[in-house]
């Protein structure tokens, strides 16, 4: 078991370094020519130099790529070229706005989803089946700036008991954001709602038909036993996982919607720094996001490793 | 006698005397699939008493699952009871709501199925499971419903049964599950038990075990045990009265001995001649083979439905459907024609024919394959902790040698982990043995397949296990056996399909076959299909790896007599893998037993299975399930299970589970090979005459007991 | 032996029965089956209908999608223009219609690139195995750690959106997937019986690979693919929205809403048909994907 934890740690270490390199590479290597950016066309040439060295851009891509990680790892994550100022503190910020987001969208959509999933696999085949299965295939893959705009459309507008826009201060704490963060929630919950709901019922459907519940209804268990105590438990089993991968739609999701109600996430930031070009924050940014994701996939595949008789005692 | 009384319930006048516990009359079950409502069960009755143990038998298809599963009403949601009744100590179940049935299933009723592993759950340990049942049902509290789950792991006969409660299926052998599961459905003393099939996924010696126990526990209970299976060899152990189903219908029902000596139905005779009979007697007879297949439930005939098959049918037979009849003493038949079907000896002898003795067909003793020495060793994952972080390896086969001549069949037979498999797949090269040599007439092979040229592939050919798997789904049957004749035999297209219809006809398939794809064809079908693809190289070797085992009976019989015909068309050798003794000793020349990745025992087919042999052959012997209650077996039981590849033991490796154990020297040293006569060697440290002398006395033994 | 119970699902899933007799074609059962799915049908169908509307766009639509008209702004629908114009007076169907072949010929280029690089590279790793394959997987699991939508934004971000870089950034993001579903294939049809019969019989390796394994690899592949191309509409509608995707005056869907959102309360119609055109689409090919799921695969293919 303990050496089930440290090779996903280590899986997950080696994947943080290779994304770092992708997204170094990806925003180092590739564009046009950093110091005319930010200098302009008619910089001379000699200041564009002077700026090069100065950001390090003359030296060999490995090396600019180990101090830029290393940096990072230390907790400088450098200037923002665009705003002028240190990236960490702002980056953390709007770090915690997104996970208050994300957090309201987790409770709204991770109960909801399992239980409906479950609901449509016990009554499988009948209308409520029927409508929950359908409903959330019709929804996975709605994106989320159009069911941004029909709640807001609903919700806003026409019944005008929330807000349309969400830019609120960034400091703002949890309370004060609370009633800007409703809609955005739903809209970001939307989506990842439809994903675990289809994952449960799966799950679910292919549990019910296993043997050890046609043994325990033989038993002469009641139900709603065998229901709790021999169904439940092989069939949330894989939600863990399935909530943990979710995550990543949840991310994506975050992006947009941060975009469409103006919400000062990490995800509006990350838009932001893309549209100025704005390198160092770009990096630390999206290895941020990551970094995090990665987080939440380890800690789901442990719990799955102590949940999970099999592996727990191999 | 009894014509005219449609129906008739079973004479109570049956072996063990006891009530009636379980009653079944004129039962029918539907379902409603895509093509329709199919009438799975038709008009079925049966009746089991107290002690009494009925034996339900049938091939695929026959509905005896359904049966079952249908009294009891646990069908799935497209299946329903139409007709008749069912009672269980004289309540209806088909008028019971919903929460009285679930009573009774706990309380009254117990049911074991075929695979013990899938049916516990997981992530509960199993003390759990079984301490459940008494708490629903005799309304124990926790620690009273423990002990009595640990006393019945007791009564099971598992070793260290407080260990084992606390321990989840995962951790178990299959054996020690499947004894779970039983221990699990006789917690509430059950007036009902019901095993479906619950040795077929066991070994042999496992499943030695296991029928031992059911035989006992049916003597120390008052249940009524039906017990459904296809297999007529464990029906002998345990059943007293036994029924044949077929298409949904009883076929006949009568006593155990009844049904060996004197059956009264053309289906049950033909099954009978279907099984390899496994004595140690030379003259050996092909097997019967039924004609056309088992009918689909959307297209019965009217009529009797065995008619289009059997061998006795007159034009009455297809008009209307004979009832089940008793026709004197409890013997139930539901043929016109009972009084016409012959005794079984008699029947044989006029419808199978004597097979070319073994030693006439490998006169020349020419060698076509060697295999010397032969190592298979897989990488191990690192060992349990404390074991130390080395990799050990998984040692399937080790220092294994053994030959096969021109013409001849070399039978391997072994139980699971022992490398037999393996064997075959590092002769034919796609699992490359890692040490050791493989001759072809003299000439080294190269380890791997891909690097033999094809005019040495050609030569060695294989069949495999699964049917459903050995043809791929997307090429038509024409098109799998006109491949190797184009590729390997250098034909043209035009004498490659010619070609190939030949072979169809020689795996007796029609030759419209060829434009058929896998999926319409039958199980045995495809089977026919692999074996004529593997001639169609025009190999000298076909290597069969359990080419049956997932067969139908009847299908099996008809198999193996093609399989012998063709060898003595096309002088192909053989070998036949396979753990069914009985089937290895009816095809084979020569036998080898392997245990473990070890060859113990090598000779003439029929010098392996008579005394002085291995002590592990004795086991397999002795474990066999024979079609015939009269032959009396010595219980010669091997405790626990096979060890790992991984974890092989030191000296004599059969030396923790072997009866006739000498101590230190089968634990220390690796045993010496013993030469018997011809080129009979077995290899242990028991000098030969000595086991000879034990092994006869065992048998001796068993004899007395047997008629006493 | 079979269990009937297990069998009887079976049967309602229409497996053959035991005893050869010719049996329809598989596309006939697969018609089938699809019709008895009133959901996965209508899907299909109007699936099909907006690839109608791809091929035959331009030809279709009434106005020139371009074609400006200063009288007309922001009309609402009407005989005209059935769902109005937009704020350059352009005629909305027509921008409709004529996108929808934009979203078709990116998420559908992009898609069957990757599902030919893709299924190369899953058919090479898991037929080769060992450690090339182990390292091949892991690079591919670390694109496939990254959330979709971050990994097309750092891409597109520094190449800078064109109509080529959405195509290869939807391909860069889909490879791994369908490695992934092509070599779990190749892996379970390794070991298959048939393909071991073709090595005893000195098959080349193409001939394996192509012949044997990857025409049985190809039910699960298009489920798969279909699937896909339902992500990659999200994915240019999404990136089209935030400006990353299609540069106008191109008549993208994505990038109509966020033209639109200005004029929401004035013109609504100008926001909420795109979204529902969107919509319609991304639904239709789910509803489809699945039912093909379901027709395809009926033992229980899920996710």
């Amino acid at each position: 078991m303990l050496r089930f934890i440290l090779r996903r740690l280590g899986f997950v270490v080696l994947t943080v370094l290779l994304s770092s390199i992708i997204i170094f590479w990806a925003t180092a290597v590739l564009p046009g020519d950093v110091a005319t950016v930010i200098l302009g066309r008619f910089a001379t040439q000699q200041a564009k130099d002077d700026l090069r060295a100065e950001l390090g851009l003359d030296r060999p891509i490995a090396v600019q790529y180990g101090h830029w990680l290393g940096s990072f790892a230390k907790g400088d994550w450098g200037t923002s070229t665009s705003t002028d100022s240190l990236v960490r503190p702002v980056v953390l910020q709007r770090l915690r706005n997104s996970l208050m987001l994300a957090a309201v969208a987790f409770v709204l959509y991770v109960p909801l989803g399992i239980f409906l999933g479950l609901m449509a696999a016990l009554r499988k085949n009948t209308w409520a089946d029927q409508t929950i299965s359908v409903g959330s295939l019709a929804f996975i893959g709605l994106p989320e700036f159009v069911s941004a705009i029909i709640l807001i459309s609903i919700f806003s507008i026409q019944l005008g008991w929330l807000p349309s826009q969400s830019a609120i201060d960034p400091r703002a704490s949890f309370v004060e954001a609370f009633p800007y963060l409703i809609l955005p929630a739903v809209t970001v919950a939307l989506t990842s709602l439809a994903y675990i709901i289809r994952m449960t019922r799966s799950s679910t459907v292919d549990v019910l038909q296993m043997d050890y519940v046609r043994t325990a209804n033989l038993k002469g268990l009641s139900p709603r036993r065998v229901l709790y105590t021999h169904v439940l438990r092989n069939a949330l089993l894989p939600t863990v996982t399935v909530v943990a991968i979710g995550i990543g739609w949840l991310i994506g999701g975050l992006i947009i919607t941060e975009s469409v109600f103006s919400y000062p996430g990490i995800g509006r930031l990350l838009l932001y720094a893309i549209q100025r070009r704005d390198v160092q924050l770009i990096q630390s940014t999206a290895l941020l996001i990551v970094i995090i994701y990665m987080l939440a996939n380890l800690i789901a595949d442990i719990l799955y490793a102590l949940l999970n008789p099999r592996i727990r005692y191999t | 006698m009894a014509d005219g009384l449609a129906g008739a319930e079973a004479s109570p006048a049956a072996v063990s005397a006891g009530r009636a516990v379980f009653e079944i009359e004129g039962l029918d079950i539907e379902y409603t699939t895509e093509r329709g409502t199919l009438q799975a069960v038709r008009g079925v009755s049966l009746a089991v008493h107290e002690h009494e143990s009925f034996g339900l038998v049938g091939e695929s298809g026959s509905g005896k699952s359904t049966l079952a599963m249908g009294a009891i009403r646990y069908l799935a949601s497209n299946g329903r009871v139409t007709a008749g009744s069912v009672r269980l100590n004289g309540v209806d179940l088909l008028e019971l709501s919903p929460g009285a049935l679930r009573a009774l299933w706990g309380s009254q009723i117990g049911v074991v199925y075929q695979s013990p592993l899938s049916a516990l759950n997981p992530s509960i340990v199993i003390g759990k499971q079984l301490s459940e049942v008494a708490r629903q049902h005799l309304g124990m509290d926790r620690a009273a419903a423990l002990d009595r789950a640990g006393n019945m792991l007791a009564k099971v006969a598992m070793p260290d049964p407080e260990a084992v409660m606390k321990r989840y299926p995962h951790q178990l052998s299959g054996g020690m599950l499947q004894r779970c599961v039983i221990a699990m459905a006789l917690m509430t003393d059950p007036s009902l038990l019901i095993m479906d099939e619950p040795t077929t996924a066991l070994d042999v010696t496992t499943q030695a075990l296991v029928l031992d126990l059911v035989a006992e526990l049916k003597r120390e209970y008052d249940s009524a045990i039906l017990y459904i299976t296809h297999d007529l060899g464990v029906i002998t152990k345990i059943c007293d009265r036994v029924g044949v189903m077929y298409a949904g219908e009883f076929m006949e029902q009568t006593a155990l001995r009844e049904l060996f000596t004197r059956p009264l139905h053309p289906y049950t005779l033909d099954l009978l001649g279907c099984v390899p009979h496994f004595a140690g007697s030379p003259q050996k007879r092909s097997l019967i083979t039924i004609r056309g297949s088992i009918p689909k439930l959307d297209e019965l005939p009217t009529g009797c439905i065995f008619a289009p098959r059997c061998g006795f049918v007159e034009e009455a037979c297809t008009i209307a459907r004979p009832p089940l009849d008793d026709v004197g003493s409890g013997h139930l038949t539901a043929c016109r024609r009972w009084r016409d079907v012959p005794p079984p000896a008699e029947y044989l002898r006029a419808v199978t024919e004597a097979l070319v003795p073994a030693d006439a067909a490998c006169v020349e003793r020419e060698l076509l394959v060697e295999a010397d020495d032969v190592q298979v060793y897989f990488k191990g994952s690192r060992g349990p902790r404390g074991s130390g972080r080395k990799r050990r390896p998984i040692r399937a086969v080790d220092d294994l040698s053994l030959d096969v001549c021109v013409g001849q069949t070399l039978g391997i037979v072994g139980e699971s982990g022992s490398g037999k498999t393996t064997v075959a797949r590092a002769i034919i090269g796609l699992t490359p043995a890692t040490a050791g040599e493989i001759r072809l007439r003299g000439e080294r092979l190269p380890a791997k397949t891909g690097a033999r040229p094809r005019t040495t592939l050609s030569k060695i050919q294989m069949v495999f296990q699964n049917p459903d798997a050995s043809l791929n789904p997307v090429r038509s049957v024409g098109d799998a056996i006109v491949r190797p004749l184009t590729l390997l035999g250098g034909m043209g297209r035009q004498a490659a399909q010619a070609r190939a219809k030949e072979l169809l006809q020689a795996v007796s398939l029609p030759a419209s076959y060829f434009d058929r794809l896998p999926h319409e064809l039958s199980g045995g079908e495809k089977q026919r299909v692999a074996i004529a693809r593997a001639f169609a190289a025009e190999p000298e070797l076909i290597l069969c790896d359990e080419p049956i085992s997932s067969l139908d009976v009847s299908v099996q019989g008809s198999l193996m007599n093609l399989l012998m015909k063709l060898q003595v068309e096309e002088r192909t050798s053989y070998m036949f893998i396979s753990h069914d003794l009985s089937a290895v000793q009816h095809l084979s020349d020569a036998i080898a037993v392997v245990y473990l990745g070890r060859l113990v025992e090598l000779g003439d087919a029929v010098r392996v299975l008579r005394p002085p042999f291995h002590p592990y052959t004795e086991a397999l012997v002795s474990a066999v399930p024979i079609a015939d209650p009269d032959v009396a077996q010595k219980a010669i039981r091997l405790e626990g299970a096979v060890p790992s590849a991984m974890d092989v033991p030191p000296g004599c490796r059969f030396h923790p589970r072997c009866p006739r154990c000498l101590g230190e020297v089968c634990r220390d040293q690796e045993p010496p090979w013993r030469q018997g006569e011809g080129d009979h060697r077995v290899c242990c440290h028991i000098p030969l005459d000595e086991l000879s002398r034990l092994q006869a006395e065992t048998l001796r033994l068993a004899a007395e007991e047997g008629s006493a | 032996m079979s269990d009937p119970i297990v069998d009887s699902e079976l049967a309602l899933a229409g497996a053959p029965p035991s005893g050869g007799t010719p049996q329809p074609r598989m596309w006939r059962l697969y018609w089938r089956r699809l019709v008895r799915r009133p959901a996965a049908l209508v899907g299909t169908l109007v699936f099909c209908f907006f690839v109608f509307l791809a091929a035959f766009g331009p030809v279709v639509a009434p106005y020139d999608y371009q074609a400006q008209d200063a009288k007309a702004r922001l009309e609402s629908p009407s005989l005209q223009h059935p769902f109005g114009t937009d704020q350059f007076g352009r005629d909305i169907l027509s921008r409709i219609i004529v996108g929808t072949r934009n979203i078709f010929v990116l998420g559908g280029l992009g898609t069957l690139l990757a599902a030919v690089v893709g299924t190369a590279i899953g058919l090479a790793s898991g037929y080769i195995g060992g450690l090339s394959d182990e390292v091949v997987m892991r690079l591919l699991d670390v694109l496939l750690s990254f959330p979709a939508l971050l990994l097309a934004l750092v891409l597109l971000s520094t190449v800078g959106p064109s109509n080529l870089n959405l195509v290869m950034v939807i391909t860069v993001l889909y490879v791994p997937m369908i490695a992934r579903v092509v070599r779990s294939m190749v892996l379970d049809l390794k070991t298959k019986e048939f393909v071991e019969a073709a090595r005893v019989r000195g098959e080349r390796r193409s001939y394996l690979l192509f012949r044997e394994i990857l025409p049985n690899a190809l039910p699960p592949l298009l489920v798969e693919i279909s699937m896909r191309f339902s992500y990659s509409i999200f994915l240019v509608a999404s990136l089209g929205y935030l400006g990353l995707g299609v540069q106008p005056p191109s008549p993208d869907w994505g990038l109509q809403i966020n033209d639109a959102r200005n004029f929401y309360a004035l013109a609504p119609w100008t926001l909420l048909v795109p979204a529902g055109v969107i919509a319609a689409l991304v639904v239709s090919t789910n509803l489809m994907s699945d039912g093909l799921r379901q027709v395809i695969l009926p033992g229980g293919g899920r996710n």
